[in-house]
């Protein structure tokens, strides 16, 4: 498989705010950090990570929804921040997202028809309303609202969560994009319909080798349906690798600390006992070396003085850290 | 880590036949509809159901904090054997609420009073309930705040200067403050990331085992709940469907709904599979659906089940129990 995206050495800071007449050097959160990663044509690349990990930032970044502090990001071989105004447009069509909740990412006063050609229009597919009416009835049966006529005309407030969301997909799939940006798209939804949103990805991933980068904080989905996962810490990423074989048995401290949380809906697989210290406040402030450091059970001072670098340490599986062993 | 105990004589809390509903333009809403079940001293009882099947609810009328168009048309909340509904306002909160059950909640963290420190919070509760020196009630609560794992010190701090899960664990410690023998835990780590609420859920059954407290745990959280049980109840559009020991609902369920909801969790530390989902959404409780609430989702309904709506039934074990018409016919086979 081909890399449909490439990132290297993205970093994105935002400034903290300070007094008008502070002397004090401006202060930045360093979200993204230096991260490097591609994307395969057709798979579902996860990005996990805590609250302020990073992880929705970088995928805005892919899509271009922000700037980049320094970095490159490459979509089919082309630099994303260096296209010209027809490229964007192409760009704009060929990456979609979508997002957390489904609630708000409609506008609740027009149909779902509405909703979904509005992008139809934008990108001049479908040369009249009755072609626009085809393309979204056909999609709307591509991701199980059978039969179409009962939806197409609803306003949101009458579908629930789980069809709210596969109408979003619906607006994304629409304009025919390679790849889509996911962002938590199941965790607002109730679990019993989960699993339909999931299904109408892995379609679409098989029938139409659409491109996923899945960023969620659930870890036993990307178990499920990830084929790759990276672990973001603070804005960097300190392990990657095939998805089952990180869960199952991750390497870096971190990653093994967030994992063993996670408990199992089987009462007899109790959680692991955590080596880990303190939140993550403790690890905010500014030193040389790993990150994870403050709060890693094996820390010790090359740790704190010198960052680690990402190292292949089994076939396909990066990770971050001084101490791993094969 | 959860074990399953021996349980005897009466129960701590025993709810029989509640049936609360609010008043809307439009109607009665069933958010709780004919509910019972108990709870013995040092278990921990789970509640799991989706968005919308009255959990909270629940939870809101044991402690009584429901908001003024909700009606409660029958049933007792028999608490050491004394019926709740019974009691005045008045008596309630001096005695029950937060003395001998005390809530938990998912935003509970942001009830914390920005102006005031968190340290006098706790202080506050306890001298608003019970007649002790002021200087005993700081003793009490840098012990309270040094069980939950913070550091005494920070007693001086104020809300904003904690963490999410500094501050949950603060309003844990003010739930605690009057040792109450049933702690309710409404979607108490929701919010929180999973190394957090790992971290929390540890704490707190630390805690029920050393003060021997009773727990409620609600969420919709499935591994969380099923976790951290040792006996489950399963609700669907403010019923129970299921409820029986959590280890034996998982493996052997016998609700279709509750077999269809665990198909469609992922387990980390299980074999990769396909998901599940129930087609469809949960009813409407201002209308619900004659016969079983779940029957226009169910793939096994039949004549009987949109008629006559099911009572629980117990297995041959007879300590598990289903709503279900073709309980004894049907065989639901667990994808692990």
């Amino acid at each position: 498989m081909d890399n449909l995206i490439v990132v290297k050495d993205l970093k994105k800071w935002f400034p903290l705010r300070t007094g008008l007449f502070s002397r004090t050097k401006r202060k930045y959160v360093h979200a993204v950090d230096g991260v490097t990663f591609s994307i395969r044509e057709g798979e579902i690349f996860c990005l996990v990570g805590e609250t302020g990990s990073g992880k929705t930032t970088t995928g805005r970044l892919i899509l271009r929804l922000e700037t980049p502090t320094s970095g490159k990001i490459f979509f089919e071989g082309r630099n994303i921040f260096s296209l010209n105004k027809m490229e964007l447009k192409e760009f704009r069509r060929k990456g979609q997202m979508i997002f957390q909740d489904p609630f708000s990412s409609l506008d609740p006063r027009l149909t779902v028809f509405d909703n979904v050609s509005e992008g139809l229009i934008i990108h001049k597919i479908g040369n009249n309303r009755e072609e626009r009416l085809n393309i979204v009835s056909k999609t709307l049966e591509s991701v199980g609202l059978y039969p179409p006529e009962d939806f197409l005309f609803k306003y949101p407030h009458e579908l629930s969560g789980g069809q709210l969301q596969r109408i979003a997909i619906v607006s994304a799939l629409v304009l025919k994009p390679k790849f889509i940006v996911a962002d938590e798209p199941v965790s607002m939804l109730d679990m019993s319909t989960r699993g339909a949103v999931v299904r109408v990805m892995l379609n679409l991933r098989k029938d139409m080798n659409l491109t996923f980068l899945l960023i969620t904080h659930d870890l036993g989905l990307v178990k499920y349906i990830g084929d790759r996962v990276a672990v973001m810490y603070l804005g960097k990423i300190v392990e990657e690798g095939p998805a089952e074989d990180l869960i199952d048995a991750p390497y870096h401290p971190y990653s093994q600390a967030l994992i063993s949380a996670v408990p199992s809906p089987d009462p007899s697989k109790k959680i692991g006992v955590m080596q880990i210290k303190g939140d993550i406040s403790m690890s905010l402030e500014m030193f040389s070396g790993c990150k994870f450091a403050p709060r890693c059970m094996l820390a010790d001072e090359k740790c704190i003085r010198e960052e680690p670098e990402l190292i292949e340490i089994s076939k396909g599986h990066y990770v971050a850290c001084h101490k791993a062993e094969p | 880590m959860v074990k399953r105990i021996m349980l005897t004589g009466d129960p701590l809390l025993k709810i029989s036949d509640l049936k609360m509903y609010y008043g809307t333009e439009r109607g009665w809403v069933k958010a709780v509809d004919g509910l019972s079940l108990d709870i013995y001293k040092n278990e921990c009882v789970g509640i799991v159901g989706e968005s919308g099947c009255g959990k909270s609810s629940l939870a809101l009328t044991i402690i009584r904090t429901l908001p003024s168009n909700s009606k409660i048309f029958s049933g007792k909340i028999l608490f050491e054997g004394e019926d709740l509904l019974n009691l005045s306002e008045e008596d309630f909160r001096k005695r029950i609420r937060w003395k001998k059950i005390s809530i938990v909640f998912q935003g509970a963290m942001n009830a914390l009073n920005p102006m005031i420190t968190v340290g006098e919070q706790i202080m506050e509760t306890i001298l608003a309930h019970e007649d002790v020196t002021k200087k005993e009630a700081q003793e009490r609560t840098e012990r309270l705040l040094k069980l939950v794992g913070i550091d005494p010190k920070r007693a001086k701090s104020y809300p904003f200067e904690f963490s999410g899960g500094m501050k949950q664990r603060a309003v844990i410690a003010m739930a605690l403050a009057l040792k109450p023998n049933l702690l309710i835990a409404d979607e108490m780590t929701t919010a929180l990331d999973v190394i957090v609420q790992a971290q929390i859920i540890n704490l707190v059954s630390d805690l029920m085992k050393s003060l021997s407290m009773s727990s409620i745990i609600i969420s919709h959280d499935i591994p969380l709940v099923f976790n951290n049980s040792h006996k489950v109840f399963v609700m669907y559009a403010g019923k129970i469907v299921e409820c029986g020991p959590t280890e034996e609902v998982y493996h052997a369920p016998m609700h279709p709904y509750t077999f269809f909801l665990l198909d469609s969790v992922p387990d980390i530390r299980g074999k990769r599979r396909s998901l599940g989902f129930i087609e469809g959404a949960p009813p409407n409780l201002l209308n619900p659906p004659s016969g079983c609430r779940f029957n226009p989702r169910c793939p096994f309904a039949i004549g009987i089940c949109r008629k006559e709506e099911p009572e629980l039934k117990s297995s041959p074990s007879s300590v598990h129990y289903a709503a279900c018409h073709r309980v004894n016919e049907l065989e639901l086979k667990r994808r692990v």
